[in-house]
């Protein structure tokens, strides 16, 4: 298990490493990063001076170094819009974030293990199509359109939540999760219930079942309990797929979190704070793969030495 | 799946065909179809103009609405544009994009598949760690900091689908091809004296083709809501081109007035997703059930 871990944790390293390098590589492709930084009036020696300043005559290899030896210590620059530091800029929009993406997934189990589990037990009836086909819809409905819709009928239509923004406490958060939520109940429900088909068919359901168990405790005790080590994980990879629905959503519910403050920062050509914040979700990433990759090998020791 | 037959409960474990599956097949093609003939024709089927603006006829109703009028049956924006034809010139733009996207992702994605798959060793690693480090962003913020940075055009949206979207091809294809490259017959064929390429092209390639051809309308779906989001967020294809996403976003103050500028964009994408999407399934059920635990 350690030697799997140590493993995964190098290879993480290797992709920051790499994601590193990409980001670096984004913003050399953009132009003359010195020409972005000052105003469209600034003189050619103005320019040349500012390229002197950053360093941009150098080699790439000894440019990126450079960032990479800064970025290690999370200095990614000055945002240029907010003049400030721009790793500490986006931490700060991290709990908004945080908030969001665990709302999301939580609600997202809440609603689609139980379903997951009708739609197994009733395979084949009308119930089971009429669930998988709400999970088709989650992912084919644009999540800012179903966020519009949302917006319309319960905020402007009934009042119930605010429009937009992160002030009125748990009623801000409803509609943002409510839409991430939909997209991740999809994928939930129809692993919750392709998994527990499967399980259901195994020989050790059989010996419970001819041992005399009652339906629920087989269903619960032997069924779930082996279903849901999917639906765990992938619970985990969900949540970095909320940083990028995050982007959308937050954009719409103009909630004070990281997707937001990113695209502020991409549209605005705030190039510090897109460094930051692209390698910022990649870390994200990386590191609750190799969370959920621990998680998985803790509750399925069968893979473990895969 | 193909150690069924050996398996005792054997009539519960054969991949069944879900209800309806054929007819949501068809229904599929009939709106993928419609939606080719509505961007194809859209000159056909409009009257307005889709980028003329009228001030005059601003924020107009559907025909079925009092105000509304027949000249603009799905209602106008709040510059007076045709909310219709925007639709129907947009899908022009969400066709063309998406699929291109898709064929040029499926492109990218096949070859460093068969590399990453036929050539295993260190290129082989180094396309397989290419792809895990792709897949360590989210995608859609690479999507769009690739398209501020290149600048917003059509071609710099479907390059930035094509950068984002190749993986899924180069891990299916490399899969088949790691299964298929111990097979007898590539073997014997290696033993007559079949140059790789040859091998490739005549007995890996069409091989792979049913997966490819699964994937396709997967992700074409998947391309038209990515192309959609970054036009919401105002980094899609550039005006004036109509595009469904950046409907949606333009008439953002209208949007809980006039309740057509919100409904029919969406609408549109929705259609289009579904309809591609009920496609891709019922030809993976049909080309190759087994397909469904990969896909």
């Amino acid at each position: 298990m350690l030697s799997y871990l140590a493993r995964r944790l190098l290879t993480g390293l290797l992709v920051v490493f790499g994601v590193t390098v990409m980001v670096f590589g984004l913003t050399r492709v953009a132009g003359d990063p010195a020409a972005l930084m000052l105003p469209p009036s600034a003189s050619a020696a103005d320019i040349a001076a500012m390229r002197e300043r950053l360093g941009l005559d150098d080699p790439l290899p000894v440019q990126y170094f450079r960032f990479l030896g800064s970025a290690v210590r999370g200095d990614f620059g000055k945002s240029l819009r907010h003049g400030e530091s721009a790793l500490p800029l986006l931490v700060a929009r991290l709990p908004a974030t945080f908030e969001l993406g665990m709302a999301a997934v939580a609600l997202a189990l809440v609603v689609a293990i139980p379903l997951g589990v009708v739609a197994a037990l009733t395979r084949g009836t009308v119930v089971d199509v009429g669930l998988l086909g709400v999970a088709v819809l989650g992912q084919a409905v644009p999540n800012f359109w179903l966020a519009i819709l949302l917006i319309n009928v319960f905020s402007v239509g009934l009042g119930w939540f605010p429009t937009a923004g992160r002030t009125a406490g748990l009623a801000s958060l409803v509609l943002p999760a409510v839409t991430t939520a939909m997209y991740l109940v999809g994928t939930q429900l129809r692993l919750v219930r392709g998994t527990l088909l499967e399980v259901l068919n195994q020989d050790y359901m059989r010996t419970a079942r001819s041992k005399g168990l009652g339906r629920t405790t087989l269903l619960i005790k032997h069924g779930l309990r082996n279903a849901l080590i999917p639906v765990i994980t992938i619970a985990g990879v969900q949540l970095g797929h909320v940083l990028g629905q995050a982007v959308v959503i937050e954009t719409v519910f103009q909630w004070p979190g990281l997707g937001l403050f990113t695209v502020q920062a991409i549209t605005g050509r705030d190039f510090p704070v897109t460094q930051a914040a692209v390698t910022l979700m990649a870390v994200f990433v990386v590191g609750i793969n190799i969370i959920v990759d621990a998680l998985y090998g803790l509750l399925d020791p069968t893979i473990r030495t895969a | 799946m193909a150690d069924d037959a050996t398996s005792a409960p054997q009539a519960a474990r054969r991949p069944r065909r879900r209800v309806g599956s054929l007819w949501l097949m068809r229904g599929g093609l009939i709106v993928t179809v419609a939606m080719l003939a509505i961007a194809v024709f859209a000159p056909v089927l409009t009257t307005a103009s889709p980028i003329a603006q009228n001030l005059m006829a601003a924020r107009q109703p559907p025909a079925w609405e009092a105000g509304g009028s027949a000249g603009h049956p799905l209602g106008t924006d709040y510059l007076g544009r045709d909310v219709w034809s925007r639709i129907a010139y947009g899908a022009r733009t969400t066709l063309l994009t998406s699929t291109a996207a898709a064929l040029g992702a499926a492109a990218l994605g096949v070859l460093l598949g068969f590399i990453a798959g036929y050539y295993e060793g260190r290129i082989g690693s180094v396309i397989m760690a290419l792809v895990d480090l792709m897949l360590a962003f989210p995608l859609i913020v690479l999507a769009l900091a690739l398209v501020a940075t290149l600048g917003p055009s059509m071609q710099n949206v479907m390059l930035a689908l094509i950068v984002t979207g190749w993986m899924v091809y180069a891990r299916v294809v490399r899969a088949v091809v790691l299964r298929l490259k111990e097979q007898p017959f590539v073997h014997a064929a290696r033993a007559l004296g079949a140059s790789d390429a040859a091998i490739i092209a005549r007995h890996l390639f069409p091989n792979a083709l049913t997966v490819i051809l699964v994937l396709l309308p997967i992700e074409i779906a998947r391309m038209i809501i990515t192309e959609a989001s970054l036009s919401f967020l105002g980094l899609g294809v550039p005006p004036p081109t109509p595009s469904w996403g950046r409907m949606l976003a333009e008439n953002r103050l209208y949007l809980t007035i006039d309740y057509w500028v919100a409904v029919f964009p969406g609408l549109a994408i929705t259609i289009a997703v579904l309809g591609v999407t009920f496609l891709g399934d019922g030809l993976r059920d049909r080309l190759d059930p087994r397909l469904r635990h990969l896909l």
